[in-house]
């Protein structure tokens, strides 16, 4: 497209070239603002010094005696992000294929409705509702084996809360994958004598496998940096790892919003730490998600 | 076939009904589950009430000494069962407010009752002499009398009566002189305006760039190494928790906003952080809507010899406008529920008439608010997210009623 350029469409050009520079360099401020505001603590200079080791694999939190240790809050955001994550899979992948394949399109739309209303759902009202509702379920079930819960608080109420989130993201890349997988191989599948379902769970899932390993990826990352909803039923445990499903838990994003009040101090700034350990923890859990979606890519290939 | 694939063909159409039927079973569980808790709490009064109670000290005004006790009839229409002072002509009862405080207010008043007209407030403060309110909804604590033979005698509330009690208790009495009272709070007005504060500045700090982003890398940007640094970057930014939007808004925004003269938390650090988080969902929403509108158009009106500039505002954009409608509409709704970022920004505490430059405190993060602490207040708290998720559906319906509408337009203009 050479040809005379008025001097409007050259500005204009720069204000839309600026704007998109402006958006992407928001990534980087935010990277190194909050790693710098991020170490503090643990600087020569800063008055109330902290260790790092200490601070990674302590397993003890109490704001109250100075003492910080995110080693058990770790492990336990961990366990519940994956086990909420993994809750959410089958859910996802099995209501996918409903409404990719199965449903005819008037309960299919229907049913992408729910995705989508599930999808809009703002976390505090997810939180409301697990305060309410699952950790009373949570108590009930632990009443039946004859345990008792703090109020339902408890590492089972996390789980089933991020499950409840994180299945919406997964579903609706899961879907978009599933249509993606060409009819055509439904037909040659068909055509060789399998059944619909057979069809459906051995060659439509296995084709839209990228799709639902991006899904799981996007969902675990919800999981990671869920707060408000999962701070509301955690129960703010003071040391740990958590080893029942029925005790009190601590997450990281728990631990950034539990009782912020201050906004100067050892207390407030050691919040930007953990939120320097969250990052970590988001990339490398996708850098993983990555590592074992190009073993199975590979392995597919090989086939 | 043999048995085994037939049981097997079984389990996976069995299980995949049964994984729909969950997912549809937990929509209409949290949806009921707001509802029910939240319905009977939400009234008009909610809407436009103060969050904080207002504590009232009333006494007669300076013509008299006391109120003498009249004698009123009860109202036909008051149930029976709730106590009425016919010595002063006022109905009240037990109840348990909005701030799930246990109270005791009054539900009927007689145009003619003294305590209606004769109070005035005594609690120091610009309303001090000015009528005491004395209406329905207001809650008694405290009420001072003269009992048969002029002694000085307190009942109410605090005294540890009953609604029923404090009535049987007045009839006995031959003048009041005086009152506490409150007028309730739990209304949402402050967080109402906060909200759209928030709404109104971090779309407008928002949306231009978001959409000169998305211009530029859905209509100038070749497919290079560069474009492809840009576009990674802002879906990175896609992936971040909204939580550490919130550090970023303290440690990247705060700054800028106190050179400009605003310290500490405001709505303002709040709009700036949100617009910043609100970018990868906008652009990633006016691309499509970009996309949307056919190549031809741009060619023709090249052809007719307008400029880049002319053809991208005059046929490019209108085209476009149901999607960045629709991203307008997500945008807002994200505003709405966002919490996380915002309790680091805004604060936390309710302000009652909230500014750009003051902190504040929004529907979402007054549920949050509210769902915190020893006692949390599921009723209020519910009542509120109904508002919220009442106005986050709507929003999402009027997207998809948009993008149906528009496909419709499509398919008669390709036929």
């Amino acid at each position: 497209m050479k040809g005379r350029r008025y001097l409007s469409d050259r500005i204009f050009r720069g204000i839309f070239l600026f704007a998109a520079l402006f958006a992407a360099a928001m990534i980087v401020l935010l990277l190194v603002f909050v790693t710098v505001r991020g170490i503090q603590p643990f600087l020569p200079s800063y008055p109330e010094r902290q260790s790092i080791l200490p601070f990674l694999t302590g397993m003890r939190w109490r704001a109250d005696q100075g003492v910080y240790g995110v080693g058990f809050i770790i492990i336990n955001t961990l366990v519940g992000s994956i086990l909420g994550g993994l809750l959410a899979l089958p859910l996802a992948v099995l209501s996918a294929i409903v409404i990719g394949r199965i449903a005819p399109p008037k309960i299919s739309q229907a049913l992408t409705t729910v995705v989508e209303t599930l999808a809009a759902i703002p976390s505090v009202v997810y939180g409301v509702f697990a305060a309410g509702k699952i950790t009373a379920l949570v108590d009930d079930i632990a009443s039946t084996f004859g345990i008792s819960t703090y109020g339902g608080s408890s590492q089972l109420a996390v789980i089933l809360l991020l499950a409840i989130m994180t299945y919406p993201t997964m579903t609706s890349l899961t879907i978009s994958g599933i249509k993606a997988v060409p009819l055509t191989l439904d037909s040659a599948s068909l055509a060789l004598g399998a059944t619909k379902m057979e069809t459906y769970f051995k060659v439509v899932i296995p084709g839209a496998r990228s799709s639902i390993f991006a899904g799981f990826s996007l969902g675990l990352g919800r999981a990671f940096g869920e707060a408000t909803a999962v701070s509301m039923v955690a129960g703010n445990a003071l040391i740990g790892p958590t080893t029942s499903l029925f005790e009190r838990t601590r997450t990281l994003t728990s631990t950034i919003l539990a009782g912020l009040h201050e906004t100067v101090g050892l207390d407030y700034d050691i919040r930007f730490s953990v939120g320097v350990v969250l990052m970590i923890i988001i990339l490398v859990t996708n850098a993983m998600i990555f590592g074992v979606k190009r073993h199975f890519d590979k392995k597919a290939e090989g086939k | 076939m043999t048995n085994s694939r037939k049981f097997k063909n079984f389990l996976r159409s069995g299980s995949t009904l049964l994984a729909t039927l969950l997912v549809v079973f937990v929509l209409v569980s949290v949806i009921a589950y707001i509802f029910s808790n939240g319905w009977g709490t939400l009234d008009a009064s909610m809407f436009s009430g103060d969050y904080y109670a207002t504590n009232i000290l009333a006494r007669t005004d300076e013509s008299i000494e006391a109120l003498e006790a009249g004698s009123f009839d009860r109202p036909a229409a008051l149930d029976a069962d709730i106590p009425f002072s016919s010595n002063y002509g006022f109905a009240i009862r037990d109840e348990v407010n909005r701030e799930n405080n246990k109270v005791q207010s009054l539900v009927y008043v007689d145009p003619n009752s003294p305590l209606a007209h004769n109070m005035v407030i005594a609690t120091a403060g610009n309303k001090q002499g000015k009528k005491a309110p004395f209406e329905v909804g207001t809650t008694l604590l405290v009420v001072d009398a003269l009992d048969l033979e002029g002694n000085r005698t307190s009942h109410g509330q605090r005294k540890g009566e009953s609604a029923e009690e404090l009535v049987a208790a007045l009839d006995e009495t031959i003048a009041i002189t005086g009152y506490q009272s409150q007028i309730p709070g739990g209304g949402i007005r402050g967080p109402i305006i906060s909200t759209l504060i928030l709404i109104g500045m971090s779309m407008l700090f928002s949306m231009p760039i978001a959409l000169s982003a998305a211009i530029y890398l859905q209509r100038l940007a070749k497919d290079n190494r560069f474009t492809r640094a840009i576009r990674t970057s802002i879906n990175l930014l896609a992936g971040v928790p909204s939580i550490i939007f919130g550090m970023m808004g303290i440690t990247v925004i705060f700054p800028i906003v106190q050179a400009l003269g605003v310290d500490g938390l405001s709505l303002l650090l709040g709009s700036l952080t949100m617009s910043i988080m609100l970018l990868p969902i906008l652009i990633r929403q006016s691309e499509e809507a970009l996309a949307s509108v056919p190549p031809s158009y741009t060619m023709a009106s090249l052809a007719l010899g307008a400029t880049e500039t002319q053809t991208l505002f005059k046929v490019v954009l209108p085209a476009a406008l149901p999607g960045i409608l629709s991203a307008f509409l997500l945008g807002i709704s994200r505003v709405i529920g966002e919490s996380a970022a915002l309790i680091f920004t805004i604060g936390t505490a309710v302000n009652e008439a909230p500014s750009l430059t003051g902190s504040g405190s929004t529907l979402a993060v007054l549920i949050w608010n509210l769902m915190g602490g020893e006692t949390p207040n599921f009723r209020l708290a519910s009542a509120v997210s109904l508002v919220i998720l009442a106005i986050v559906l709507i929003l999402n319906i009027t997207v998809k009623i948009i993008v149906g509408f528009t496909r419709k337009e499509e398919t008669k203009k390709v036929f």
